[in-house]
Order: structure tokens, then C-alpha cells, then sequence
């Protein structure tokens, strides 16, 4: 048996949901840009407009994950790299998502495991986006370099009228 | 310099689809830190040093920096999407990040029909996908759902 990291504390936050967070900035052409160049995603449908107004899409859009990578940090928010030198980290107050309350692991190392994406529609230029999360479950699972915990966590994006977009079901490794 | 190609996926019908067809094997790479950073840079996220830090990965027993997992499903998803077609819907899309791509490291994306019928007059796709190493490892097996219009419906 190894070690429990299941503890009571784990399993009140499995179906925490948070309340929707809205992505600072709304749909831009270049961060689009800046995305579907680092997929290496030429599709006119991103990028010229022309051609994206003449389609059944008719406008830009952004590639169908955009809305999963597109929450960016807050100019005013705590910048991520001042905590990543903290020796005394363990773990145990790692933000998943916005809105969800910390998972009380003690593991320092964080894998994705990989996503899997139901589409509704592409996200357009200028929209605002919003995010819904939940911890969908939390287990661990013995493996080779040792116990591992999974925590999946459901994601729901939609835009500002309210229409779903995408949802994503995530698995987190910690190890 | 050659010119870069920016292409539409092209145009493809239910009809032009058969169950075990493979698609054309794409190739990215060799991958260089420069695609992870890239990467890191769209998505505004620098939290795992060993994506970028050969010394932070090595110290955490890692071989070396290892490429993001959603990176490499995210290059597999966008040739999903194009292999389906310009007229397609893409309805679903999983990746499970079960080997590492390292710097160097050629990836060669594959996909293949594993299932043709039709559904409330929509053709519907199932697509088994994933991507092998240089070495033959699947690193990153997938699945995917495409809806797919008929030419005569």
C-alpha cells in the first residue's frame, strides 16, 4: 500500500464547479494568429477575412481549441513565474483553474495526460469568451515511478451570447 | 526561399470516404524548442520549466526538455480536421499523451477510417489517429468524430 492521497479533503472538492470566468480579452486577430501559426494551421477561415466572408462560416473564426488556450493572464494578476522559485512549493496550492479551489496533493510535478474535445462552433474574431470548470474526479492509480493522481476537470467555453462552443474533459497527472 | 502554402482543406464529400482508408501521413519536424515556445508564447503559458529548460527537465530526471503534449495532439487535430475535409464538422477530437517528443525528434501523423455510416441524413466519420516517433512509439494516440456532408444526399 502506498501512500493515500485521496483524503477527505481531495474528494469534497470532486464536483466543485466554478462560476464562469470570463477570458480578459476578447477573440483577436492576432492572437488568432499567433495560434494557429504555432499549430501550423494554414486555413484561410483564421486569417483572411475576404475569402472567411464569402464562406458558410461567414467571417473569421479561430481554430476549434482556441477557447481551451485563450484564458491569458491578467495584466494585474500575480505573474506565475515569481512562485515557480519558492523552495518550500509541495503542491499542495496549485490553482487547476480559475474559480476551482486547490487540490491538497503533495505532488510537485504536474503531466497533461490530454484532452478530449466536444466541438459546438468555432469561436468568431471579437467575441468574448467565458469558462465553466468542474472536477469531474480525482483518483490515483500506481504506476511505475510510483502513485499517480489524475484529476480530470470538465471545461465548458462558450461566447457572450450564451452559445456553447466547446467542451473539453482534461486529464491533469500529478506524480 | 519557397513560397508558403496557405491552403483551405480541400473539398470532400461522404462519398469520398471508405472504412479503413488511411490518410496521407503527415511529418512535422524535427521538432526544435522553437515550435514549444511558440507554443507557450500563443497560449500565454510558462508554468512547466521542463518544456523550455534542459537543466530544470534533467534535474527532474527527465531524458531532456520534452515538447508539450497538447502541442503535438493540437498538430494532430489540425491535420484531423484538414484530412475530413473543408465541408466537414468536426464533432469530437481525443488525444491521450502517452510518449514524450523530444527536441530533434521526428513526428509522423497518422490517421485512418474506422468507421463510415449515416446519421439523420449526415454522413459521420469515425477516425482513429496518432502520431509516431522516429523509433515507431505511437506517442499520442487519438480518436475523432467528423460529420461530413453527402454528395447526394
Amino acid at each position: 500500500m502506498g501512500v493515500n492521497y485521496i483524503t477527505d479533503e481531495v474528494k469534497a472538492v470532486i464536483g466543485a464547479e466554478s462560476e464562469p470566468v470570463e477570458a480578459f480579452h476578447p477573440v483577436e486577430p492576432s492572437e488568432v494568429r499567433r495560434f494557429h501559426h504555432a499549430t501550423m494551421d494554414p486555413a484561410r477561415r483564421y486569417w483572411d477575412a475576404e475569402w472567411a466572408k464569402q464562406s458558410r462560416y461567414g467571417g473569421l473564426v479561430a481554430p476549434p481549441a482556441f477557447p481551451a488556450h485563450a484564458f491569458r493572464r491578467p495584466p494585474a494578476a500575480p505573474d506565475p513565474l515569481d512562485q515557480m522559485g519558492d523552495p518550500d512549493f509541495d503542491g499542495r496550492n496549485r490553482r487547476m483553474r480559475p474559480g476551482l479551489p486547490p487540490v491538497e496533493v503533495p505532488l510537485v510535478r504536474l503531466l497533461n495526460g490530454g484532452y478530449d474535445y466536444e466541438f459546438f462552433r468555432y469561436a468568431r474574431h471579437g467575441e468574448r469568451l467565458f469558462v465553466k470548470s468542474r472536477f469531474k474526479d480525482i483518483y490515483q492509480r500506481d504506476g511505475k515511478s510510483g502513485t499517480m493522481v489524475f484529476v480530470v476537470i470538465e471545461d465548458l467555453y462558450s461566447n457572450d451570447r450564451g452559445e456553447p462552443l466547446l467542451k473539453t474533459t482534461n486529464t491533469l497527472i500529478l506524480r | 526561399m519557397g513560397t508558403v502554402k496557405t491552403v483551405e482543406p480541400q473539398s470532400l464529400f461522404f462519398e469520398d470516404f471508405a472504412e479503413g482508408q488511411e490518410f496521407s501521413t503527415v511529418t512535422k519536424g524535427p521538432m526544435m524548442v522553437g515550435h514549444q515556445v511558440r507554443w507557450a508564447g500563443a497560449c500565454d503559458n510558462y508554468d512547466s520549466e521542463f518544456h523550455h529548460d534542459e537543466h530544470v527537465a534533467k534535474a527532474q530526471g527527465l531524458p531532456g526538455i520534452i515538447l508539450s503534449g497538447p502541442l503535438m495532439a493540437s498538430y494532430l487535430l489540425t491535420e484531423v480536421a484538414h484530412w475530413v475535409g473543408r465541408h466537414a464538422r468536426l464533432l469530437r477530437f481525443a488525444d491521450r499523451n502517452v510518449g514524450s517528443t523530444m527536441p530533434r525528434d521526428t513526428a509522423y501523423l497518422r490517421g485512418r477510417v474506422t468507421k463510415t455510416h449515416v446519421q439523420d441524413g449526415l454522413g459521420v466519420l469515425e477516425i482513429e489517429c496518432w502520431i509516431e516517433n522516429q523509433r515507431g512509439e505511437n506517442t499520442t494516440p487519438g480518436r475523432a468524430v467528423a460529420a461530413v456532408p453527402r454528395r447526394t444526399p
